[in-house]
């Protein structure tokens, strides 16, 4: 038997849960709807990237077979074998909702069923809005093949004028809605998509000329994009330039709305250079990520689930947060709480005389980022601001580009990354100069500075004005910078130099209190384990008879709970409204430090290609109060799946007392630090 | 922040440019920032005599980045120094020039004795057992990459300090070529070192040696690699280590290169230590964490805070070694102690009415210890034969201009003690001090000590010396007579001498 998953079907798992998550697990119809979308956004990106680079490396004939022993070739081959069943249960799930949401009012609708009148308004709305911006591009023995963008849906027209026949290119475009909501009634919601309206009003695109077949298809690139930093001279044109390729990369998937015409098809692959086993066909509307779009009538009831306010925390109120850091170390826990206290203390900052520097590292942020915008500010106001873009954050380039560009116009340090290694890590630093001396604050994060994604994924992080942790930041900025290295840090610990190593010496360290005979227990959570090193120390230490407990949201190449390998190993993987998105590492005998938050999954890329950073929870109460949330997510019966020994997973089954993490978490709890713990640890007891 | 200072202090050393920024308070020192980023200016200067236009650059940008972090903490005093790399490149000029026009920064480029007094001084902040170590008979032998120095200690004073000339890249130099011609090579480096410390070990061997104290720039990393970080090794391990390497080198080079450090720097400062372990025979070595730059930041906290007592008894170690020197060339050290305090009583009353700096006091107080070492070679023009013996000497601490001045100044008192009035074409700074000494020399110029000097006054016109005495022979007041009348001319001061009880 193999000791490993491979990570893609690992992966497929992890989307498969996703995809479960739009029957009838959830009582909201628009989650349905929701999880379908994300199901559908999700597989967009593992084409782009995960198959684009299984298509790269069996191009190059790089043929190193991966932790289960397959060729990239092979990988392909069951990519495709997973992926296609579940396709047709996407399909199935959306027809199933759609059914569903008819009792809600919700109705997709053919052009030819709706009313007259109806039809008169549409029309309107397409001369308006549609028309002008649609442009058919003929193809031809004179026009080459444009090139087309991925994940845009065409049509490909087959269109006769006196006997010759042609084919046209029509862009559904992006920038107009994809459900155009019709009809009058206030108590439905009716739409039609946008690329059958377009069809409706063919007549003026094609005047006097016989549609023969129209044929609607979607093609995906290939966006593995290998960015060779030692050979670039300056690394922001070369993710300027690499963006720009991204558009046009190789097309790795090809999928075919049915009704379409094989000939188009065979030009298609033709045009496209692929092969029929990366055509995928639709009986559903292509790209059901438009589910996202889909709403219901005006005050129907029970079709959204509640609106989650993150919680205020009162202490922080109105308050001078660096005097409340000062007094105890701050724990967030978002989206529970809200993110608003991380971005007010960067703003207290840019306006606070006292503040000399704020430096910060930034992977992936939201546009109109108000953090930003307060780094400008403090620049501005003569404050040394250095912050670190990382130009590599797969997908917001464009994004981190503009506002790099916007801070360094301020007199910033602005620094891009450090070549050969993705900046990962998720930190700020705050230098204050004080009556009693320089005082550090550091926030110290398992996710990015993002308001927008602190909405939906689960992230935890410490505000401290503990001066060694600080120290450390500082050393940490230096190194980021290209000055000093990471080695001399006492509380931090830095990938790719030291992180893997403290892990190991965690794990080994439980391993020995196993041996003496002591209760030896190691509780992890992250979104991927993959790496097979640690995956061999995590075996290890099962025989050990260390016991480990792992939530691992996405995936898991390690397999639990086979005898004499890995009997003392639980998986679970917790998919539910939020992105579970912390990373938490706890080791029960480790001392001083035995809890700590991370911003690195146990993926090799984390370890030892990224700069990331585990930090110490060195406050009692928040230690206990983060070990009493594991506890929860641990104990969570409704959206938790747990793996099997055969890789597989299957569903939690709710007991008599239902715990739902993400519902129990959004709870206010007291603000009595202790009592807050009290009844954390209740909801499990 | 109302006594919290902070410093910073830049070391532009021969393999890394380096950076401290600390904060004073209540005499408690915390690091805020401390960066070392290697870049091999010593290798270059060694090879080319020159450092290029890319290395420059390259300087130039760490630099720049030092002096942000500066600007940023907003650093109250900073000091940067560089030492024997840009000391020795002949471009040096444009070097400084360039630093300072790029960044703001004025570097100072430091002799080694300076070098030394400053990293040493840092011990008081950086080796917990400092006090003890000072008090017992300890050895502290430092390698650097152009020399060796070889300090001693005894009752919380620096005896001795001497200099070998070899560096580490001498040494690397020798080992290439010992293992082209041998496959010996570490015995024959290690006999290489013997005969280059042979006179040292003799003094050595002779004293009760009780702790010895090493430091170099690979001294940390080898430690690191080889004996777990530990501050302080066995002689035991030390040596264990020394012949699993007669045996062979191959897995000293591998853990060497996985470490990222230079195998061969590494394997010479691992031999040369072992060289001394054999002399001294003691139990252990014991590495201190000082450094230059914690040197520099005490200097600054020294001089700007007026904490001298902080520093105090490392302040004396210049002075320390110079007595002893006196003592081993057979001065007459309970003179020379007498014309020093007396130097000093006097030059405690001048000092603020014309200007006397510090450099004065230290340039005074070594020519009073040092200004009869001349005897020992010829009495008849001792004060001539000092000079020129100062003049070969290195004085621990000074610059090689300050040596000068006090070889000048005991030029200028045989001068003097012959009437020679050529002495007043020197400069006044310099004749401001020989009037000083000469007047303290005449109060003790029976040598017998009879005259004390308690006290030294300006009143008007006049110098007023409050001495303790039973009698003025007519010889101290003949020579007394003679120091006055150039006491006179230097300061247009009057001398009047009164004897209390």
């Amino acid at each position: 038997m193999n000791r490993y998953i491979n990570r893609e079907l690992s992966w497929l798992a992890f989307n498969e849960r996703v995809l479960q998550e739009a029957t009838q697990a959830s009582p909201y119809l628009f989650d349905r709807f929701k999880f379908l979308s994300i199901f559908a956004s999700n597989l967009d990106e593992f084409f782009m990237v995960r198959v684009g680079s299984l298509k790269d490396q069996v191009n190059a004939e790089y043929d190193k077979l991966d932790l289960a022993g397959w060729t990239p070739g092979e990988q392909i081959e069951k990519i495709n074998e997973r992926v296609y069943p579940l396709l047709r249960e996407q399909e199935r799930l959306f027809y199933d909702t759609l059914e569903e949401a008819k009792g809600y009012g919700i109705h997709f609708k053919k052009v030819e069923e709706l009313d007259k009148d109806t039809m008169t308004e549409l029309k309107k709305y397409f001369l308006r809005e549609v028309y002008p911006v649609l442009t058919p591009m003929a193809i031809d023995n004179r026009r080459p093949f444009p090139l087309l963008a991925s994940k845009s849906i065409y049509m490909a027209v087959e269109v006769e004028e006196e006997g010759y026949v042609r084919l046209a290119l029509l862009q559904v475009p992006q920038n107009l809605p994809r459900l155009i909501p019709v009809g009058k009634d206030p108590k439905k919601q009716e739409y039609v998509l946008l690329e059958d309206v377009i069809i409706s009003g063919f007549e003026y695109l094609f005047s006097d000329l016989h549609i023969r077949s129209i044929s609607q298809f979607r093609i995906t690139r290939n966006a593995d994009l290998t960015i060779h930093e030692e050979d670039a001279e300056d690394l922001l044109r070369v993710i300027e330039a690499s963006l720009m390729q991204r558009r046009w990369g190789e097309v790795i998937r090809l999928e075919m709305r049915k009704g379409y015409n094989q000939d188009v098809m065979r030009q298609l692959l033709h045009f496209f250079q692929v092969d029929t086993g990366s055509v995928f066909e639709w009986d559903a509307p292509l790209d059901l990520t438009l589910c996202m779009g889909v709403s219901a009538p005006q005050g129907t009831q029970g079709f959204y689930p509640p609106r989650h306010t993150p919680r205020k925390i009162a202490s922080l109120e109105r308050k001078d947060l660096f005097a409340q850091v000062r007094k105890q170390d701050l724990f967030f826990h978002v989206p529970y709480d809200s993110f608003d206290y991380i971005e007010e203390i960067i703003r207290q900052a840019s306006e606070d005389p006292d503040v000399l520097a704020i430096k910060m590292t930034l992977y992936r942020v939201n546009s109109g980022s108000k953090i930003l915008r307060n780094l400008v500010k403090a620049a501005q106001r003569g404050k040394h601001v250095t912050a670190l873009f990382e130009l590599k954050a797969r997908f917001d380039e464009e994004h981190n580009i503009q506002w790099a560009r916007e801070l360094e116009k301020t007199g910033a340090n602005v620094l891009y990354g450090v070549p050969g290694l993705k900046t990962h890590s998720k930190i700020f630093l705050i230098v204050r100069r004080e009556k009693d001396g320089i005082k550090r604050y550091t926030h110290l994060g398992t996710g990015n500075y993002n308001s927008s994604t602190a909405k939906l994924y689960t992230d935890m992080s410490i505000l401290t004005a503990r001066e060694d942790i600080g120290a450390d930041a500082s050393r940490f900025f230096n190194f980021i910078s290209g000055y000093g290295s990471s080695k001399g840090m006492s509380r931090l610990f830095a990938a790719p130099e030291f992180l893997r190593a403290h892990l190991e010496r965690l794990l080994e360290n439980e391993m020995k209190a196993a041996a003496e005979g002591k209760e030896a227990l190691v509780r992890i959570k992250i979104n991927s384990l993959v790496d097979q090193r640690f995956i061999n120390k995590l075996y290890k230490a099962s025989q050990a008879g260390v016991r480990i407990e792992l939530i691992v949201r996405g995936i898991c190449s390690l397999i639990p709970g086979v005898e004499g390998m890995s009997e003392n190993i639980e998986v679970h993987s917790i998919i539910g409204e939020f992105l579970e998105h912390e990373r938490i590492y706890y080791f029960l005998n480790a001392s001083p430090d035995f809890l700590y938050l991370s911003s690195a999954d146990l993926m090799t890329r984390n370890l030892d290609r990224r700069i990331e950073l585990l930090f110490p929870v060195i406050d009692p109460l928040l230690q206990k109060r983060i070990l009493a949330i594991f506890d929860i997510l641990w104990h969570d019966n409704v959206k938790t799946w747990v793996m099997k020994n055969d890789g597989t997973y299957e569903r939690k089954q709710a007991s008599e007392k239902p715990i739902q993490a993400h519902e129990i978490l959004k709870k206010k709890f007291s603000s009595d630090d202790r009592e807050r713990i009290r009844q954390l640890r209740e909801v499990v007891r | 922040m109302k006594d919290i200072h902070l410093f910073g202090a830049i070391d532009i050393g021969s393999n890394a440019v380096k950076l401290k920024i600390v904060q004073w308070k209540a005499e408690v020192i915390t690091t805020q920032e401390e960066i070392s980023q290697g870049l091999e200016l010593g290798d270059e200067v060694f090879a080319l005599g020159v450092l290029s236009k890319e290395t420059i650059d390259e300087l130039v940008e760490i630099l720049q980045y030092f002096a942000g972090l500066l600007k940023e903490y907003q650093v109250e005093q900073s000091m940067s120094v560089a030492t024997a790399a840009l000391r020795n490149a002949a471009n040096r000029g444009l070097v400084l020039e360039t630093i300072r026009r790029k960044t703001g920064l004025h570097v100072q480029i430091i002799e080694d004795s300076v070098e030394k007094f400053l990293t040493y001084k840092s011990m008081r902040d950086r080796f917990e057992d400092f006090d003890k170590f000072r008090e017992e008979g300890s050895v502290f032998v430092e390698l650097t990459s152009s020399g060796c120095d070889v300090t001693f200690y005894r009752n919380n004073k620096m005896i001795r300090n001497d200099e070998i000339g070899i560096g580490s890249l001498n040494l690397k130099e020798a080992l290439s070529h010992f293992s082209r011609d041998t496959s010996q090579e570490l015995e024959a480096l290690e006999s290489y070192i013997h005969t280059k410390v042979d006179y040292m070990s003799n003094v050595l061997k002779k004293r009760q040696i009780k702790n010895y104290m090493a430091m170099g720039a690979q001294l940390n990393p080898l430690k690191d690699v080889f004996f777990e970080g530990s501050d302080h090794i066995s002689a035991r391990d030390y040596r264990a280590l020394y012949d699993q390497l007669l045996v062979e080198t191959t897995f000293f080079t591998e853990k060497c290169l996985e470490a990222g450090l230079d195998w061969q720097e590494v394997l010479v400062t691992f031999v040369f230590f072992k060289v001394f372990l054999d002399i001294l025979r003691v139990e252990e070595i014991s590495i201190p964490h000082l450094s230059l730059r914690d040197g520099v930041i005490a200097q600054m906290i020294d001089e700007s805070l007026s904490k001298a007592d902080m520093y105090r008894v490392f302040n004396e170690d210049p002075f320390s070694t110079s007595y002893h020197t006196a003592k081993r060339f057979g001065v007459h050290t309970a003179h020379a102690r007498r014309v020093e305090s007396s130097s000093l009583r006097i030059y405690d009353a001048l000092k603020k009415e014309f200007s006397l700096t510090s450099e004065d006091y230290r340039v005074l107080r070594h020519t009073a210890l040092l200004h009869e070492i001349g005897k020992s070679l010829d009495l008849r023009n001792y004060y001539y034969a000092s000079a020129s013996m100062i003049r070969g000497m290195r004085i621990f601490s000074l610059s090689t201009s300050q040596v000068e001045r006090i070889a000048s100044l005991c030029d200028m008192l045989g001068m003097m003690a012959s009437g020679n009035v050529e002495v007043f074409t020197r400069p006044q700074e310099d004749l401001r001090l020989g009037a000083i000494l000469s007047l303290a020399d005449a109060l003790d110029a029976s040598k017998d000590q009879l005259i004390r000097l308690q006290e030294a006054k300006i009143k008007g016109d006049s110098l007023h010396l409050y001495v303790h005495t039973k009698h003025m022979t007519p010889f101290i007041q003949e020579t007394l007579l003679a120091a006055n009348k150039l006491f006179e001319n230097v300061y247009g001061l009057s001398l009047e001498v009164e004897m209390i009880a």
